[in-house]
């Protein structure tokens, strides 16, 4: 049995991998994700439920009369919502739903933790498209030209915070799960936990608390902020600190265990 | 006990002018916290008597305060209100004016303050529109010192379109254009 010391494994990594590889890894995987019918058919759904939210926002008669700034708030919400949601379960199907092709990938001279890059950012390529799509339509429901761009720019810093931290969070739960079923599973039920305190009403301390450590509370909140009741992002600063700490966290996580990555699910040593 | 029958009558007599003592001590009192005197002396009259509109509509009106006792009235508290006249409209005051309250400053004696109201109709049905005046002062609870104006009959009629708000070419469109856009990529993928 052949066995590399620590400098010699360094050697070979530096002399055969190629610095480019998770650019390679990317590319295969947003064809897989554009040219398929994955994430067409999401992107064009998405659009029909911002068309029938919009048209039922300008119509409906007990809508009607909700402040533009709701309705705004509201599509941003939906928007960033969905965005996360799709990343994290594109990211979670990453690497446990290609167990049986991950063989002949790990085999490749691509280092583990460029493969799991290369997919991740495929993963959350969703966002941005989803945010583009939504941009039209927060324009036909805008109160005012300075409240469309600052509505948009906080829903997409807030939206792109939220999209890597989850799609992190996928990665390393589809690294460590030897089942595509329990990551999606796992995934998804550690997104509804953090999701469900945004539509309880939270009060006193301990809701603040939730609010502010919760980085999809905080994420929403902070929207709120900005959009319906007009604060400076300066005002609401401190609501963005979790969503910036679980991005930074995630990554730092996912980019330790990915570099682990094993055909079977667990940690590699 | 029968031998006090005989003051039956003269009890009776003394309640009953008891009764018309304080009948006759209540305007005093009431004048003394600006109640009755309120009443009479402040009248509210508005610009319009009836009005047709669409949902989604706005209209304004003037409302005029005239204080035609000989003092100055006390600093006033004029209300917009509505009633639904066939019961079946509901209505949330204030999805159907943007400020319905408004201070209005002490009114000499013989003069009038005019307020603007704004009104946006956003259900169907026959409403009546009224403002109602009230002295801001911790005397709301004597009894007739409101200032109702005449009511305004508002007939509103739905308002149907097609494109509300302009929002239409938006949602028609983006799904339009993503469904090509997708169907385009999709050809080019499979040429290569």
């Amino acid at each position: 049995m052949t066995s590399l010391t620590r400098s010699d494994s360094s050697l070979r990594s530096a002399a055969t991998t190629p610095a480019n590889g998770w650019l390679v890894v990317a590319q295969q995987e947003l064809r897989d994700i554009w040219l398929s019918w994955r994430g067409p058919v999401i992107v064009f759904m998405f659009s029909l439920l911002l068309s029938l939210l919009t048209y039922l926002a300008a119509t409906n008669k007990e809508l009607n009369i909700i402040d533009q700034k709701d309705t705004i708030n509201l599509v941003l919400q939906i928007t960033l919502g969905i965005g996360v949601a799709v990343s994290l379960l594109f990211s979670a199907d990453a690497v446990s739903g290609e167990r049986e092709t991950l063989e002949t990938l790990l085999l490749t001279p691509v280092s583990r933790r460029q493969i799991a890059m290369g997919k991740l950012l495929a993963a959350v390529s969703v966002w941005p498209v989803l945010m583009l799509v939504a941009v039209p339509y927060v324009w036909a429901l805008r109160a005012g030209p300075g409240l469309f761009a600052n509505a948009v720019v906080a829903a997409f810093v807030v939206g792109s915070l939220l999209t890597a931290a989850f799609a992190c969070l996928g990665m390393i739960v589809s690294t460590v799960s030897n089942s595509n079923r329990l990551s999606l599973a796992v995934s998804f039920f550690v997104f509804v936990v953090l999701l469900a305190p945004t539509r309880v009403p939270l009060s006193g301390w301990f809701g603040d608390l939730i609010v502010r450590v919760n980085p999809v509370t905080a994420g929403s909140r902070f929207l709120d902020k900005i959009i319906v009741s007009e604060h400076t992002w300066g005002q609401e600063a401190t609501l963005l600190v979790a969503p910036i700490l679980a991005a930074v966290i995630a990554a730092a996580a996912a980019a330790v265990l990915t570099g682990r990555l094993r055909l079977q699910g667990g940690m590699g040593g | 006990m029968r031998r006090h029958l005989w003051l039956s009558p003269l009890l009776t007599a003394a309640l009953i002018a008891l009764l018309l003592a304080a009948r006759a001590a209540t305007p005093a009192f009431a004048q003394e916290r600006g109640g009755q005197a309120f009443a009479s002396d402040v009248t509210v009259s508005v610009s319009l008597s009836e009005v047709s509109a669409l949902t989604g509509d706005t209209f304004t009106f003037t409302s005029e305060i005239t204080n035609s006792g000989s003092e100055v009235t006390p600093p006033l508290i004029a209300n917009l209100d509505f009633v639904a006249l066939d019961q079946s409209t509901y209505i949330d005051p204030e999805d159907w004016s943007p400020q319905r309250t408004l201070v209005v400053d002490p009114i000499a004696a013989g003069s009038s303050a005019t307020q603007s109201w704004t009104v946006k109709p956003v259900l169907k049905g026959d409403v009546a529109v009224y403002v109602v005046v009230l002295p801001n002062s911790p005397d709301l609870t004597t009894a007739g010192s409101l200032a109702a104006s005449a009511a305004i009959h508002l007939h509103v009629e739905e308002h149907r379109t097609l494109n509300p708000g302009g929002v239409l070419p938006v949602v028609l469109a983006v799904p339009g254009v993503l469904a090509l856009a997708f169907a385009g990529l999709r050809v080019a993928g499979k040429r290569r």
